[in-house]
């Protein structure tokens, strides 16, 4: 009885992870950083992982700095998840997102030429027992995204 | 008489560590076992006679530290024991020293280094407490005591490496890197940067080497083979490409090797009985 019990905790706070994960989308796609930065801990840590060392800072610092500076080079950035994963082994729910938009001004060192990039994401979320994220990890794959924002030279 | 036991870490070092394993050469001859890549990283201390390693790349055998840190290996290398040896081992997950300890596995590949360049003073006092350890209980608990220790500010040190190797696992090498691109949405080149630093390889060597550990176990384990299922069970399109790549791990030929490894097996057997 005690078994199923914890079973079914354990469903439900899975699912109240993956909802939390759908909630910092959906804040994304309305650009509400506030809502976003609400769902993460103070101490929160974020992971740009092609960033390297200068990906890694606080969610309310680091994150915050780069989705501003997105949202305003991006004004029309949204995103689709396209699936939710819970994985056991790392206590973590792993979100394979959709994210695009078109470059109005220059960003992180891209001059902006009008053009669109459309690039898959993945974000790894990890919880506190309230489900507030203490952990985001953020890949995608940044020379495609350059690239797609970067003109061809024939 | 040669015996060889493994063990399982507390449960928080799963992710890190594969096992520990104890083996023990007593009174024996002069033997020399040939070892396959099995595609971890490894810690070992030797608690008993010395013994020696040669490489591929080696022409003689060189004795070792009692210390050593032995990183991911690409080819068959044998080991001669003799008198009475004792290793404790820790196997670790392809990723875990880089991610536990902060260091580049890049120069480690086909080396067994001394341990102080991984571990530096805390190497005597490990060495010591396993040495005066009185049984197998309290190896393990001076072990497993050390490594929770390190796993304090690991997480910032994970990366798509970890990912990469952890698929790479699951797949049983047989995954592209390709695949392994779109899986972890990240480019090729930061997957091999980051792979190279956490295992010295790149994710296509440590594909080739997941593939053929499981098959060059079996093998010496066996009595006969049959090859075909070999071929099947590595994912390979024909028995050339097999022999290739076996041959090119192992240095011998897959009958070869079969030949060679049946001797060992008959004195493990003999312990067991």
């Amino acid at each position: 009885m005690n078994e199923t019990k914890t079973s079914q905790q354990e469903a439900t706070s899975v699912l109240q992870m993956k909802g939390t994960c759908i909630e910092f989308f959906s804040a994304y796609q309305e650009m509400d950083i506030e809502r976003m930065l609400n769902l993460c801990t103070p101490e929160s840590i974020v992971y740009f992982e092609p960033l390297d060392q200068a990906g890694t800072g606080l969610v309310h610092e680091l994150g915050k700095n780069i989705w501003t500076a997105l949202m305003d080079c991006f004004p029309d950035l949204d995103n689709t998840v396209t699936s939710l994963e819970w994985i056991e082994a790392q206590h973590a729910v792993k979100c394979r997102v959709s994210i695009f938009g078109t470059q109005r001004k220059d960003f992180a060192g891209i001059p902006a030429h009008g053009l669109r990039f459309d690039s898959e994401h993945i974000f790894i979320f990890k919880f506190d027992d309230l489900s507030h994220v203490t952990e985001l990890r953020v890949l995608w794959d940044h020379d495609k995204f350059v690239q797609q924002l970067t003109p061809t030279v024939l | 008489m040669l015996s060889y036991q493994k063990y399982g870490p507390r449960p928080i070092l799963e992710p890190f560590i594969v096992c520990y394993y104890d083996l023990a050469y007593t009174q024996g001859e002069m033997r020399i076992i040939q070892s396959p890549p099995s595609g971890y990283a490894a810690i070992i201390f030797n608690l008993g006679d010395p013994y020696a390693v040669r490489t591929a790349a080696e022409k003689d055998f060189q004795t070792l530290p009692d210390c050593i840190l032995a990183g991911q290996q690409t080819k068959n290398y044998r080991i001669r024991l003799s008198g009475n040896v004792r290793q404790v081992g820790i196997v670790f997950k392809p990723t875990a020293i880089a991610t536990l300890f902060d260091f580049s596995m890049r120069a480690v590949v086909d080396k067994r280094i001394n341990l102080d360049a991984l571990l530096g003073d805390q190497t005597g006092t490990l060495h010591t407490s396993l040495k005066f350890a009185t049984d197998v209980a309290g190896r393990l608990d001076a072990l497993n005591t050390y490594f929770t220790t390190r796993l304090e500010g690991h997480e910032k040190r994970v990366n798509v490496a970890d990912m990469a190797a952890a698929l790479i696992l699951e797949n049983t090498g047989n995954i592209t890197v390709e695949r392994l691109m779109e899986e972890l949405c990240v480019s090729r080149r930061h997957l091999e940067r980051k792979f190279l630093e956490k295992t010295g390889l790149t994710p296509k060597q440590y594909c080739r080497i997941v593939r053929m550990a499981p098959i060059s176990n079996q093998v010496a384990h066996a009595s006969r083979v049959d090859w075909q299922d070999m071929v099947f069970q590595g994912g390979f399109h024909d028995q050339n490409h097999f022999i290739k790549d076996f041959k090119a791990l192992n240095d011998l030929s897959p009958g070869r090797y079969l030949q060679e490894h049946a001797e060992l097996t008959r004195l493990l057997d003999k312990k067991k009985e």
